[in-house]
């Protein structure tokens, strides 16, 4: 255990200043490919060898580190490595140097030691790392100077704590404005739409999970903050999505919304509240990703990412047509997909203590599948135009990694069980890093009584 | 004994086996080489039969069983602590009566659009949609909670968006396409909320168990204005039917299928279904009658002024789900399903015929020597000149109830949209733009002399 654990953090860490520095393009992207898969693999196992043994979560050290591990937290860091490989699998070859393969491997091992830190330094530094590849400055300058702004905030909230403020304030306010929820959502949306959608994916969707397990609220006032927080980004960013024109802008408010409402439904506080916020953070993040994956391919066979000029492309891209239509329906909790499971969860944990916030966050996520319907018409339907009547055909990687894509998507909304077993999981609920942090603080902890309701 | 349970079993499958040929179908047309059309035909068709065979044996269940209702437990899909979620299918007069209608003209459907569909690009397409709808439609009919039946109502919602922009090379398909599902959208989001309150009231949303519960428990006038909204929208009832004229873009098979016979009756269902909750709250009564007659009296009036064979059926038919609609308010469920079993025959042979409607009309009036005389039209001569140019005004504008909508609810959220939009990318070029900007070019001193 220990060996594949330090595999996975270490080694991504380790290729990742050669392959900056190799000059053999297709060299780095098979190695990286190569690593990231590896590091997907191990992360199966390790999550597979937890679940036979029946363990939940552990406490390790690996020299010196304290770690976290198993749980959910194994679930989420098998998503969040599947996202690397799916990063690199699907971005045209051309946009795969040293830089960016390196930087995407640094986004996942510092999303994976964010995950599993227990050193509330560690969490913050795998929280920069993880936005690596929007930090280093070579992409829109919007996006990069939004994201250093945003990340900047971020991490200044985070260190905070040491200074005095709350800890779980300090932490989830850090997270809202790392995860993205307006007002922090400007750096999100200029990355997922002027960013490559490798580097978008890996520093804006990815972390959705992994930072969602740590905004349990501690108390009734976070609970409402997270609560009013969330609906209204809902809100506001699916009413925003509908006048946008450029596709990947759109998907972008769209994964505003509904990390928002994700937001929301860890804020309800319950057992069923959170255990659908982590399902549904799993479900957006995979079905999300998937979108601004098949944007990106979209956009790199026609040359624009403007829907007023695309169209027509579902006989020369059906496989990509059935697969956005598929993740699309996935992110707004179509039956038989994993968001509908999670949809449902939240709604059972937020509706029955607030109803009227419930619809709101329903009608937000209607809204919501209304755009990516557009979207997909805009994209696919209609006659074929000029620059869309000689796009090329799928390739072969592109195939395999849909059909990976989609096939985690169904499987997970057909066969829900082991995603499930999070909530089971969260019986140690609080996350070590607030743990930690709050042992040392002088007052104690305050527990909601949704708390102790979902330890019973 | 073994007859019975492998009648249940036949029965339980019922959903499943149209599915499976969607399986099949679709995982034919990921192959390199496209399916023939004989395979798919024939898939298609074996599904729906042995689907059909399902719903004979759950109605001879039904039948051997006197008239009782029995639920059939299927297992369950997914827990969470002290929810869950399960799945079981629940036998009874209504549901064993509706899953041999759709049975039935699930069959038809195909066998029609063989030959209608025949070289059509969009064949398979078209099949993989169907046998989706077939496996969404018998599962609605036949689900024992309201959970199960959300997911084959929205099945049949997304079957019905898709089917409506079959023809996506052409724009009106695809942008009637957008409209159906913006309507069903919007209005489901009234029956998440009555599952959301039924669970958390009852913690269970099986029919059987929720139904013998003691009203006063539950909040019933909630969740039946949610149950209301959401069958509205299935059911195109005023102000929401704008959608069912636009949705005759799709292929004759398909409008006959779902317009005409099943999935725009699946409003009505819904009510019936939900009648104990209905009958518990005035209120939803009362909201029952004014919705199905308002849009009862809008929409024959709409039908009249119709300028093509489709949309006057599509008119004529939200008119008589309407009256569904009143029927249920005034507490007749009985009266509504019988309206709604032999409307949906009535209309989807119609329906079917509407390329035919024109040859039909002369053929009769050969027949007959003369054109029949319209008793309708006597009295609408009656009626005072000014009466009659308002009335075919207000028919023909539909009532204004879509520019209405569009002018306080559409316009107004997209000015507000557009806005929003237009400050964010402000905030984005501020960002964006250079902390120093470039020098002023130098003139060289030569010039100025």
């Amino acid at each position: 255990m220990t060996a594949a654990l330090l595999s996975v953090f270490v080694l991504p860490a380790l290729a990742a200043p050669w392959l900056h520095a190799s000059a053999r393009p297709r060299l780095v992207r098979r190695t990286s490919l190569a690593i990231a898969c590896g590091v997907l693999a191990w992360s199966i196992v390790i999550h597979a060898e937890n679940a036979i043994a029946g363990a939940s979560e552990a406490s390790l050290s690996i020299g010196g580190v304290a770690l976290v591990v198993g749980g959910a937290r194994s679930v989420l860091a098998s998503v969040v490595a599947l996202v690397a490989v799916g990063a690199l699998a699907f971005a045209p070859r051309r946009s795969i140097d040293g830089r960016a393969a390196s930087a995407d491997l640094l986004a996942e091992t510092g999303s994976l030691l964010a995950l599993h830190a227990r050193d509330p330094a560690l969490v913050v530094a795998g929280w920069a790392m993880s936005a690596w590849p929007l930090l280093g400055g070579a992409h829109h300058r919007a996006a990069t100077q939004l994201a250093r702004v945003t990340i900047a905030i971020s991490i200044a909230l985070a260190l905070a704590a040491f200074a005095g403020l709350p800890w779980s304030w300090a932490f989830a306010l850090a997270a809202l404005a790392r995860l993205g929820v307006p007002p922090f959502h400007s750096f999100a949306i200029a990355a997922l739409h002027r960013a490559p959608p490798w580097a978008a994916v890996i520093a804006i969707v990815s972390p959705l999970p992994l930072l969602a397990l740590g905004l349990e609220p501690a108390t009734p006032a976070l609970s409402n903050v997270l609560l009013a927080a969330g609906v209204a980004g809902a809100v506001y960013a699916s009413v925003v999505a509908l006048v946008q024109n450029e596709l990947r802008r759109a998907l972008a408010y769209v994964h505003v919304s509904v990390v928002s409402s994700v937001v929301a439904s860890m804020g309800s506080g319950t057992g069923e509240g959170i255990a659908g916020a982590l399902l549904a953070g799993v479900s957006a993040t995979l079905a999300i990703a998937g979108l601004v994956f098949v944007a990106g391919v979209v956009e790199a066979r026609t040359g624009t990412g403007d829907m007023r000029e695309l169209g027509g492309l579902h006989d020369r891209l059906p496989l990509a047509a059935a697969a956005f239509l598929l993740f699309a329906f996935a992110a707004v909790g179509f039956p038989g997909t994993l968001g509908f499971v999670s949809e449902d969860l939240a709604m059972q944990g937020l509706a029955p203590s607030h109803p009227a916030l419930a619809v709101v966050v329903l009608v937000a996520s209607a809204v919501n599948g209304i755009t990516l319907y557009r979207c997909w018409k805009r994209t696919f339907l209609g006659p074929a135009r000029e620059s869309t009547a000689r796009v090329g055909a799928l390739v072969t990687r592109e195939r395999i990694t849909g059909f990976a894509w989609a096939f985690v998507l169904v499987l997970g909304g057909l066969v829900p069980a082991p995603l499930s077993a999070i909530r089971e999981s969260l019986e140690h609920t609080r996350p070590p890093v607030v743990d930690r942090a709050e042992s040392a603080a002088t007052a104690p902890a305050q527990r909601t009584t949704s708390t102790r309701a979902r330890s019973k | 004994m073994t007859i019975a349970l492998v009648a249940r079993a036949l029965a339980a499958w019922t959903p499943g086996l149209p599915a499976l040929g969607a399986l099949i179908v679709g995982a034919a047309l990921l192959g390199r080489t496209p399916p023939s059309e004989r395979f798919t035909a024939r898939v298609a068709q074996a599904a729906l039969w042995l689907g059909a065979i399902g719903s004979l044996a759950a109605a001879g269940l039904f039948l051997a069983g006197g008239g009782e209702p029995f639920e059939a437990p299927l297992g369950r899909w997914f827990h969470s602590g002290d929810y869950g979620f399960e799945l079981s299918l629940r036998i009874d007069a209504l549901s064993a009566a509706s899953t041999l209608l759709v049975a039935v003209l699930l069959l038809a459907t195909a066998r029609f659009s063989i030959a209608y569909l025949h070289r059509e690009p969009g064949f398979h397409r078209f099949f993989l949609l169907v046998l989706l709808f077939g496996a969404g439609m018998q599962t609605l009919v036949l689900a024992g909670s309201y959970d199960l039946l959300f997911a084959g109502w929205e099945i049949v919602g997304l079957t019905s968006v898709l089917l409506v922009g079959f023809f996506h090379e052409r724009t009106a398909p695809v942008r009637a396409s957008t409209r159906v599902l913006v309507t069903y959208r919007l209005t489901d989001v009234g029956f998440l909320f009555a599952i959301v309150l039924l669970h958390h009231a009852a913690h269970t949303t099986h029919f059987g168990a929720l139904f013998d519960a003691s009203r006063s428990e539950l909040p019933v006038t909630a969740a039946a204005l949610g149950l209301l909204l959401a069958a509205m929208g299935k059911s195109a009832q005023a102000p929401l039917g704008g959608w069912l004229p636009r949705a005759m873009e799709g292929p004759t098979a398909s409008s006959a299928v779902f317009y005409g016979g099943l999935s725009v009756h699946a409003g009505v269902f819904l009510v019936i279904r939900s009648w104990p909750l209905f009958e518990a709250s005035l209120p939803a009564r009362v909201a029952l009658v004014v919705v199905g007659a308002s849009t009862a009296i809008t929409s024959a009036l709409s039908a009249q002024v119709s300028a093509d064979a489709k949309s006057a059926l599509a008119y004529a038919t939200i008119s008589q789900v309407a009256l569904m609609f009143v029927e249920c308010g005034l507490g007749f469920p009985n009266v509504a399903i019988a309206h709604l079993l032999v409307h949906s025959l009535l209309r989807y042979y119609q329906f079917l015929r509407t390329p035919s409607v024109l040859q039909d009309l002369i053929e009769r009036r050969a027949a007959l020597g003369a054109a029949a005389p319209d008793a309708l039209a006597g009295k609408w001569e009656k009626l005072a000149p000014r009466t009659r140019r308002l009335l075919h005004r207000l028919a023909v504008e539909r009532f204004e109830l879509e520019a209405a909508l569009d002018r306080w609810v559409l316009r107004p959220l997209l000015a507000l949209a557009t806005a929003l939009d237009a400050l964010e990318r402000k905030v984005e070029r501020a960002s964006a733009a250079p902390k120093h900007p470039p020098e002023a070019p130098r003139v060289p001193h030569e010039a100025h002399e």
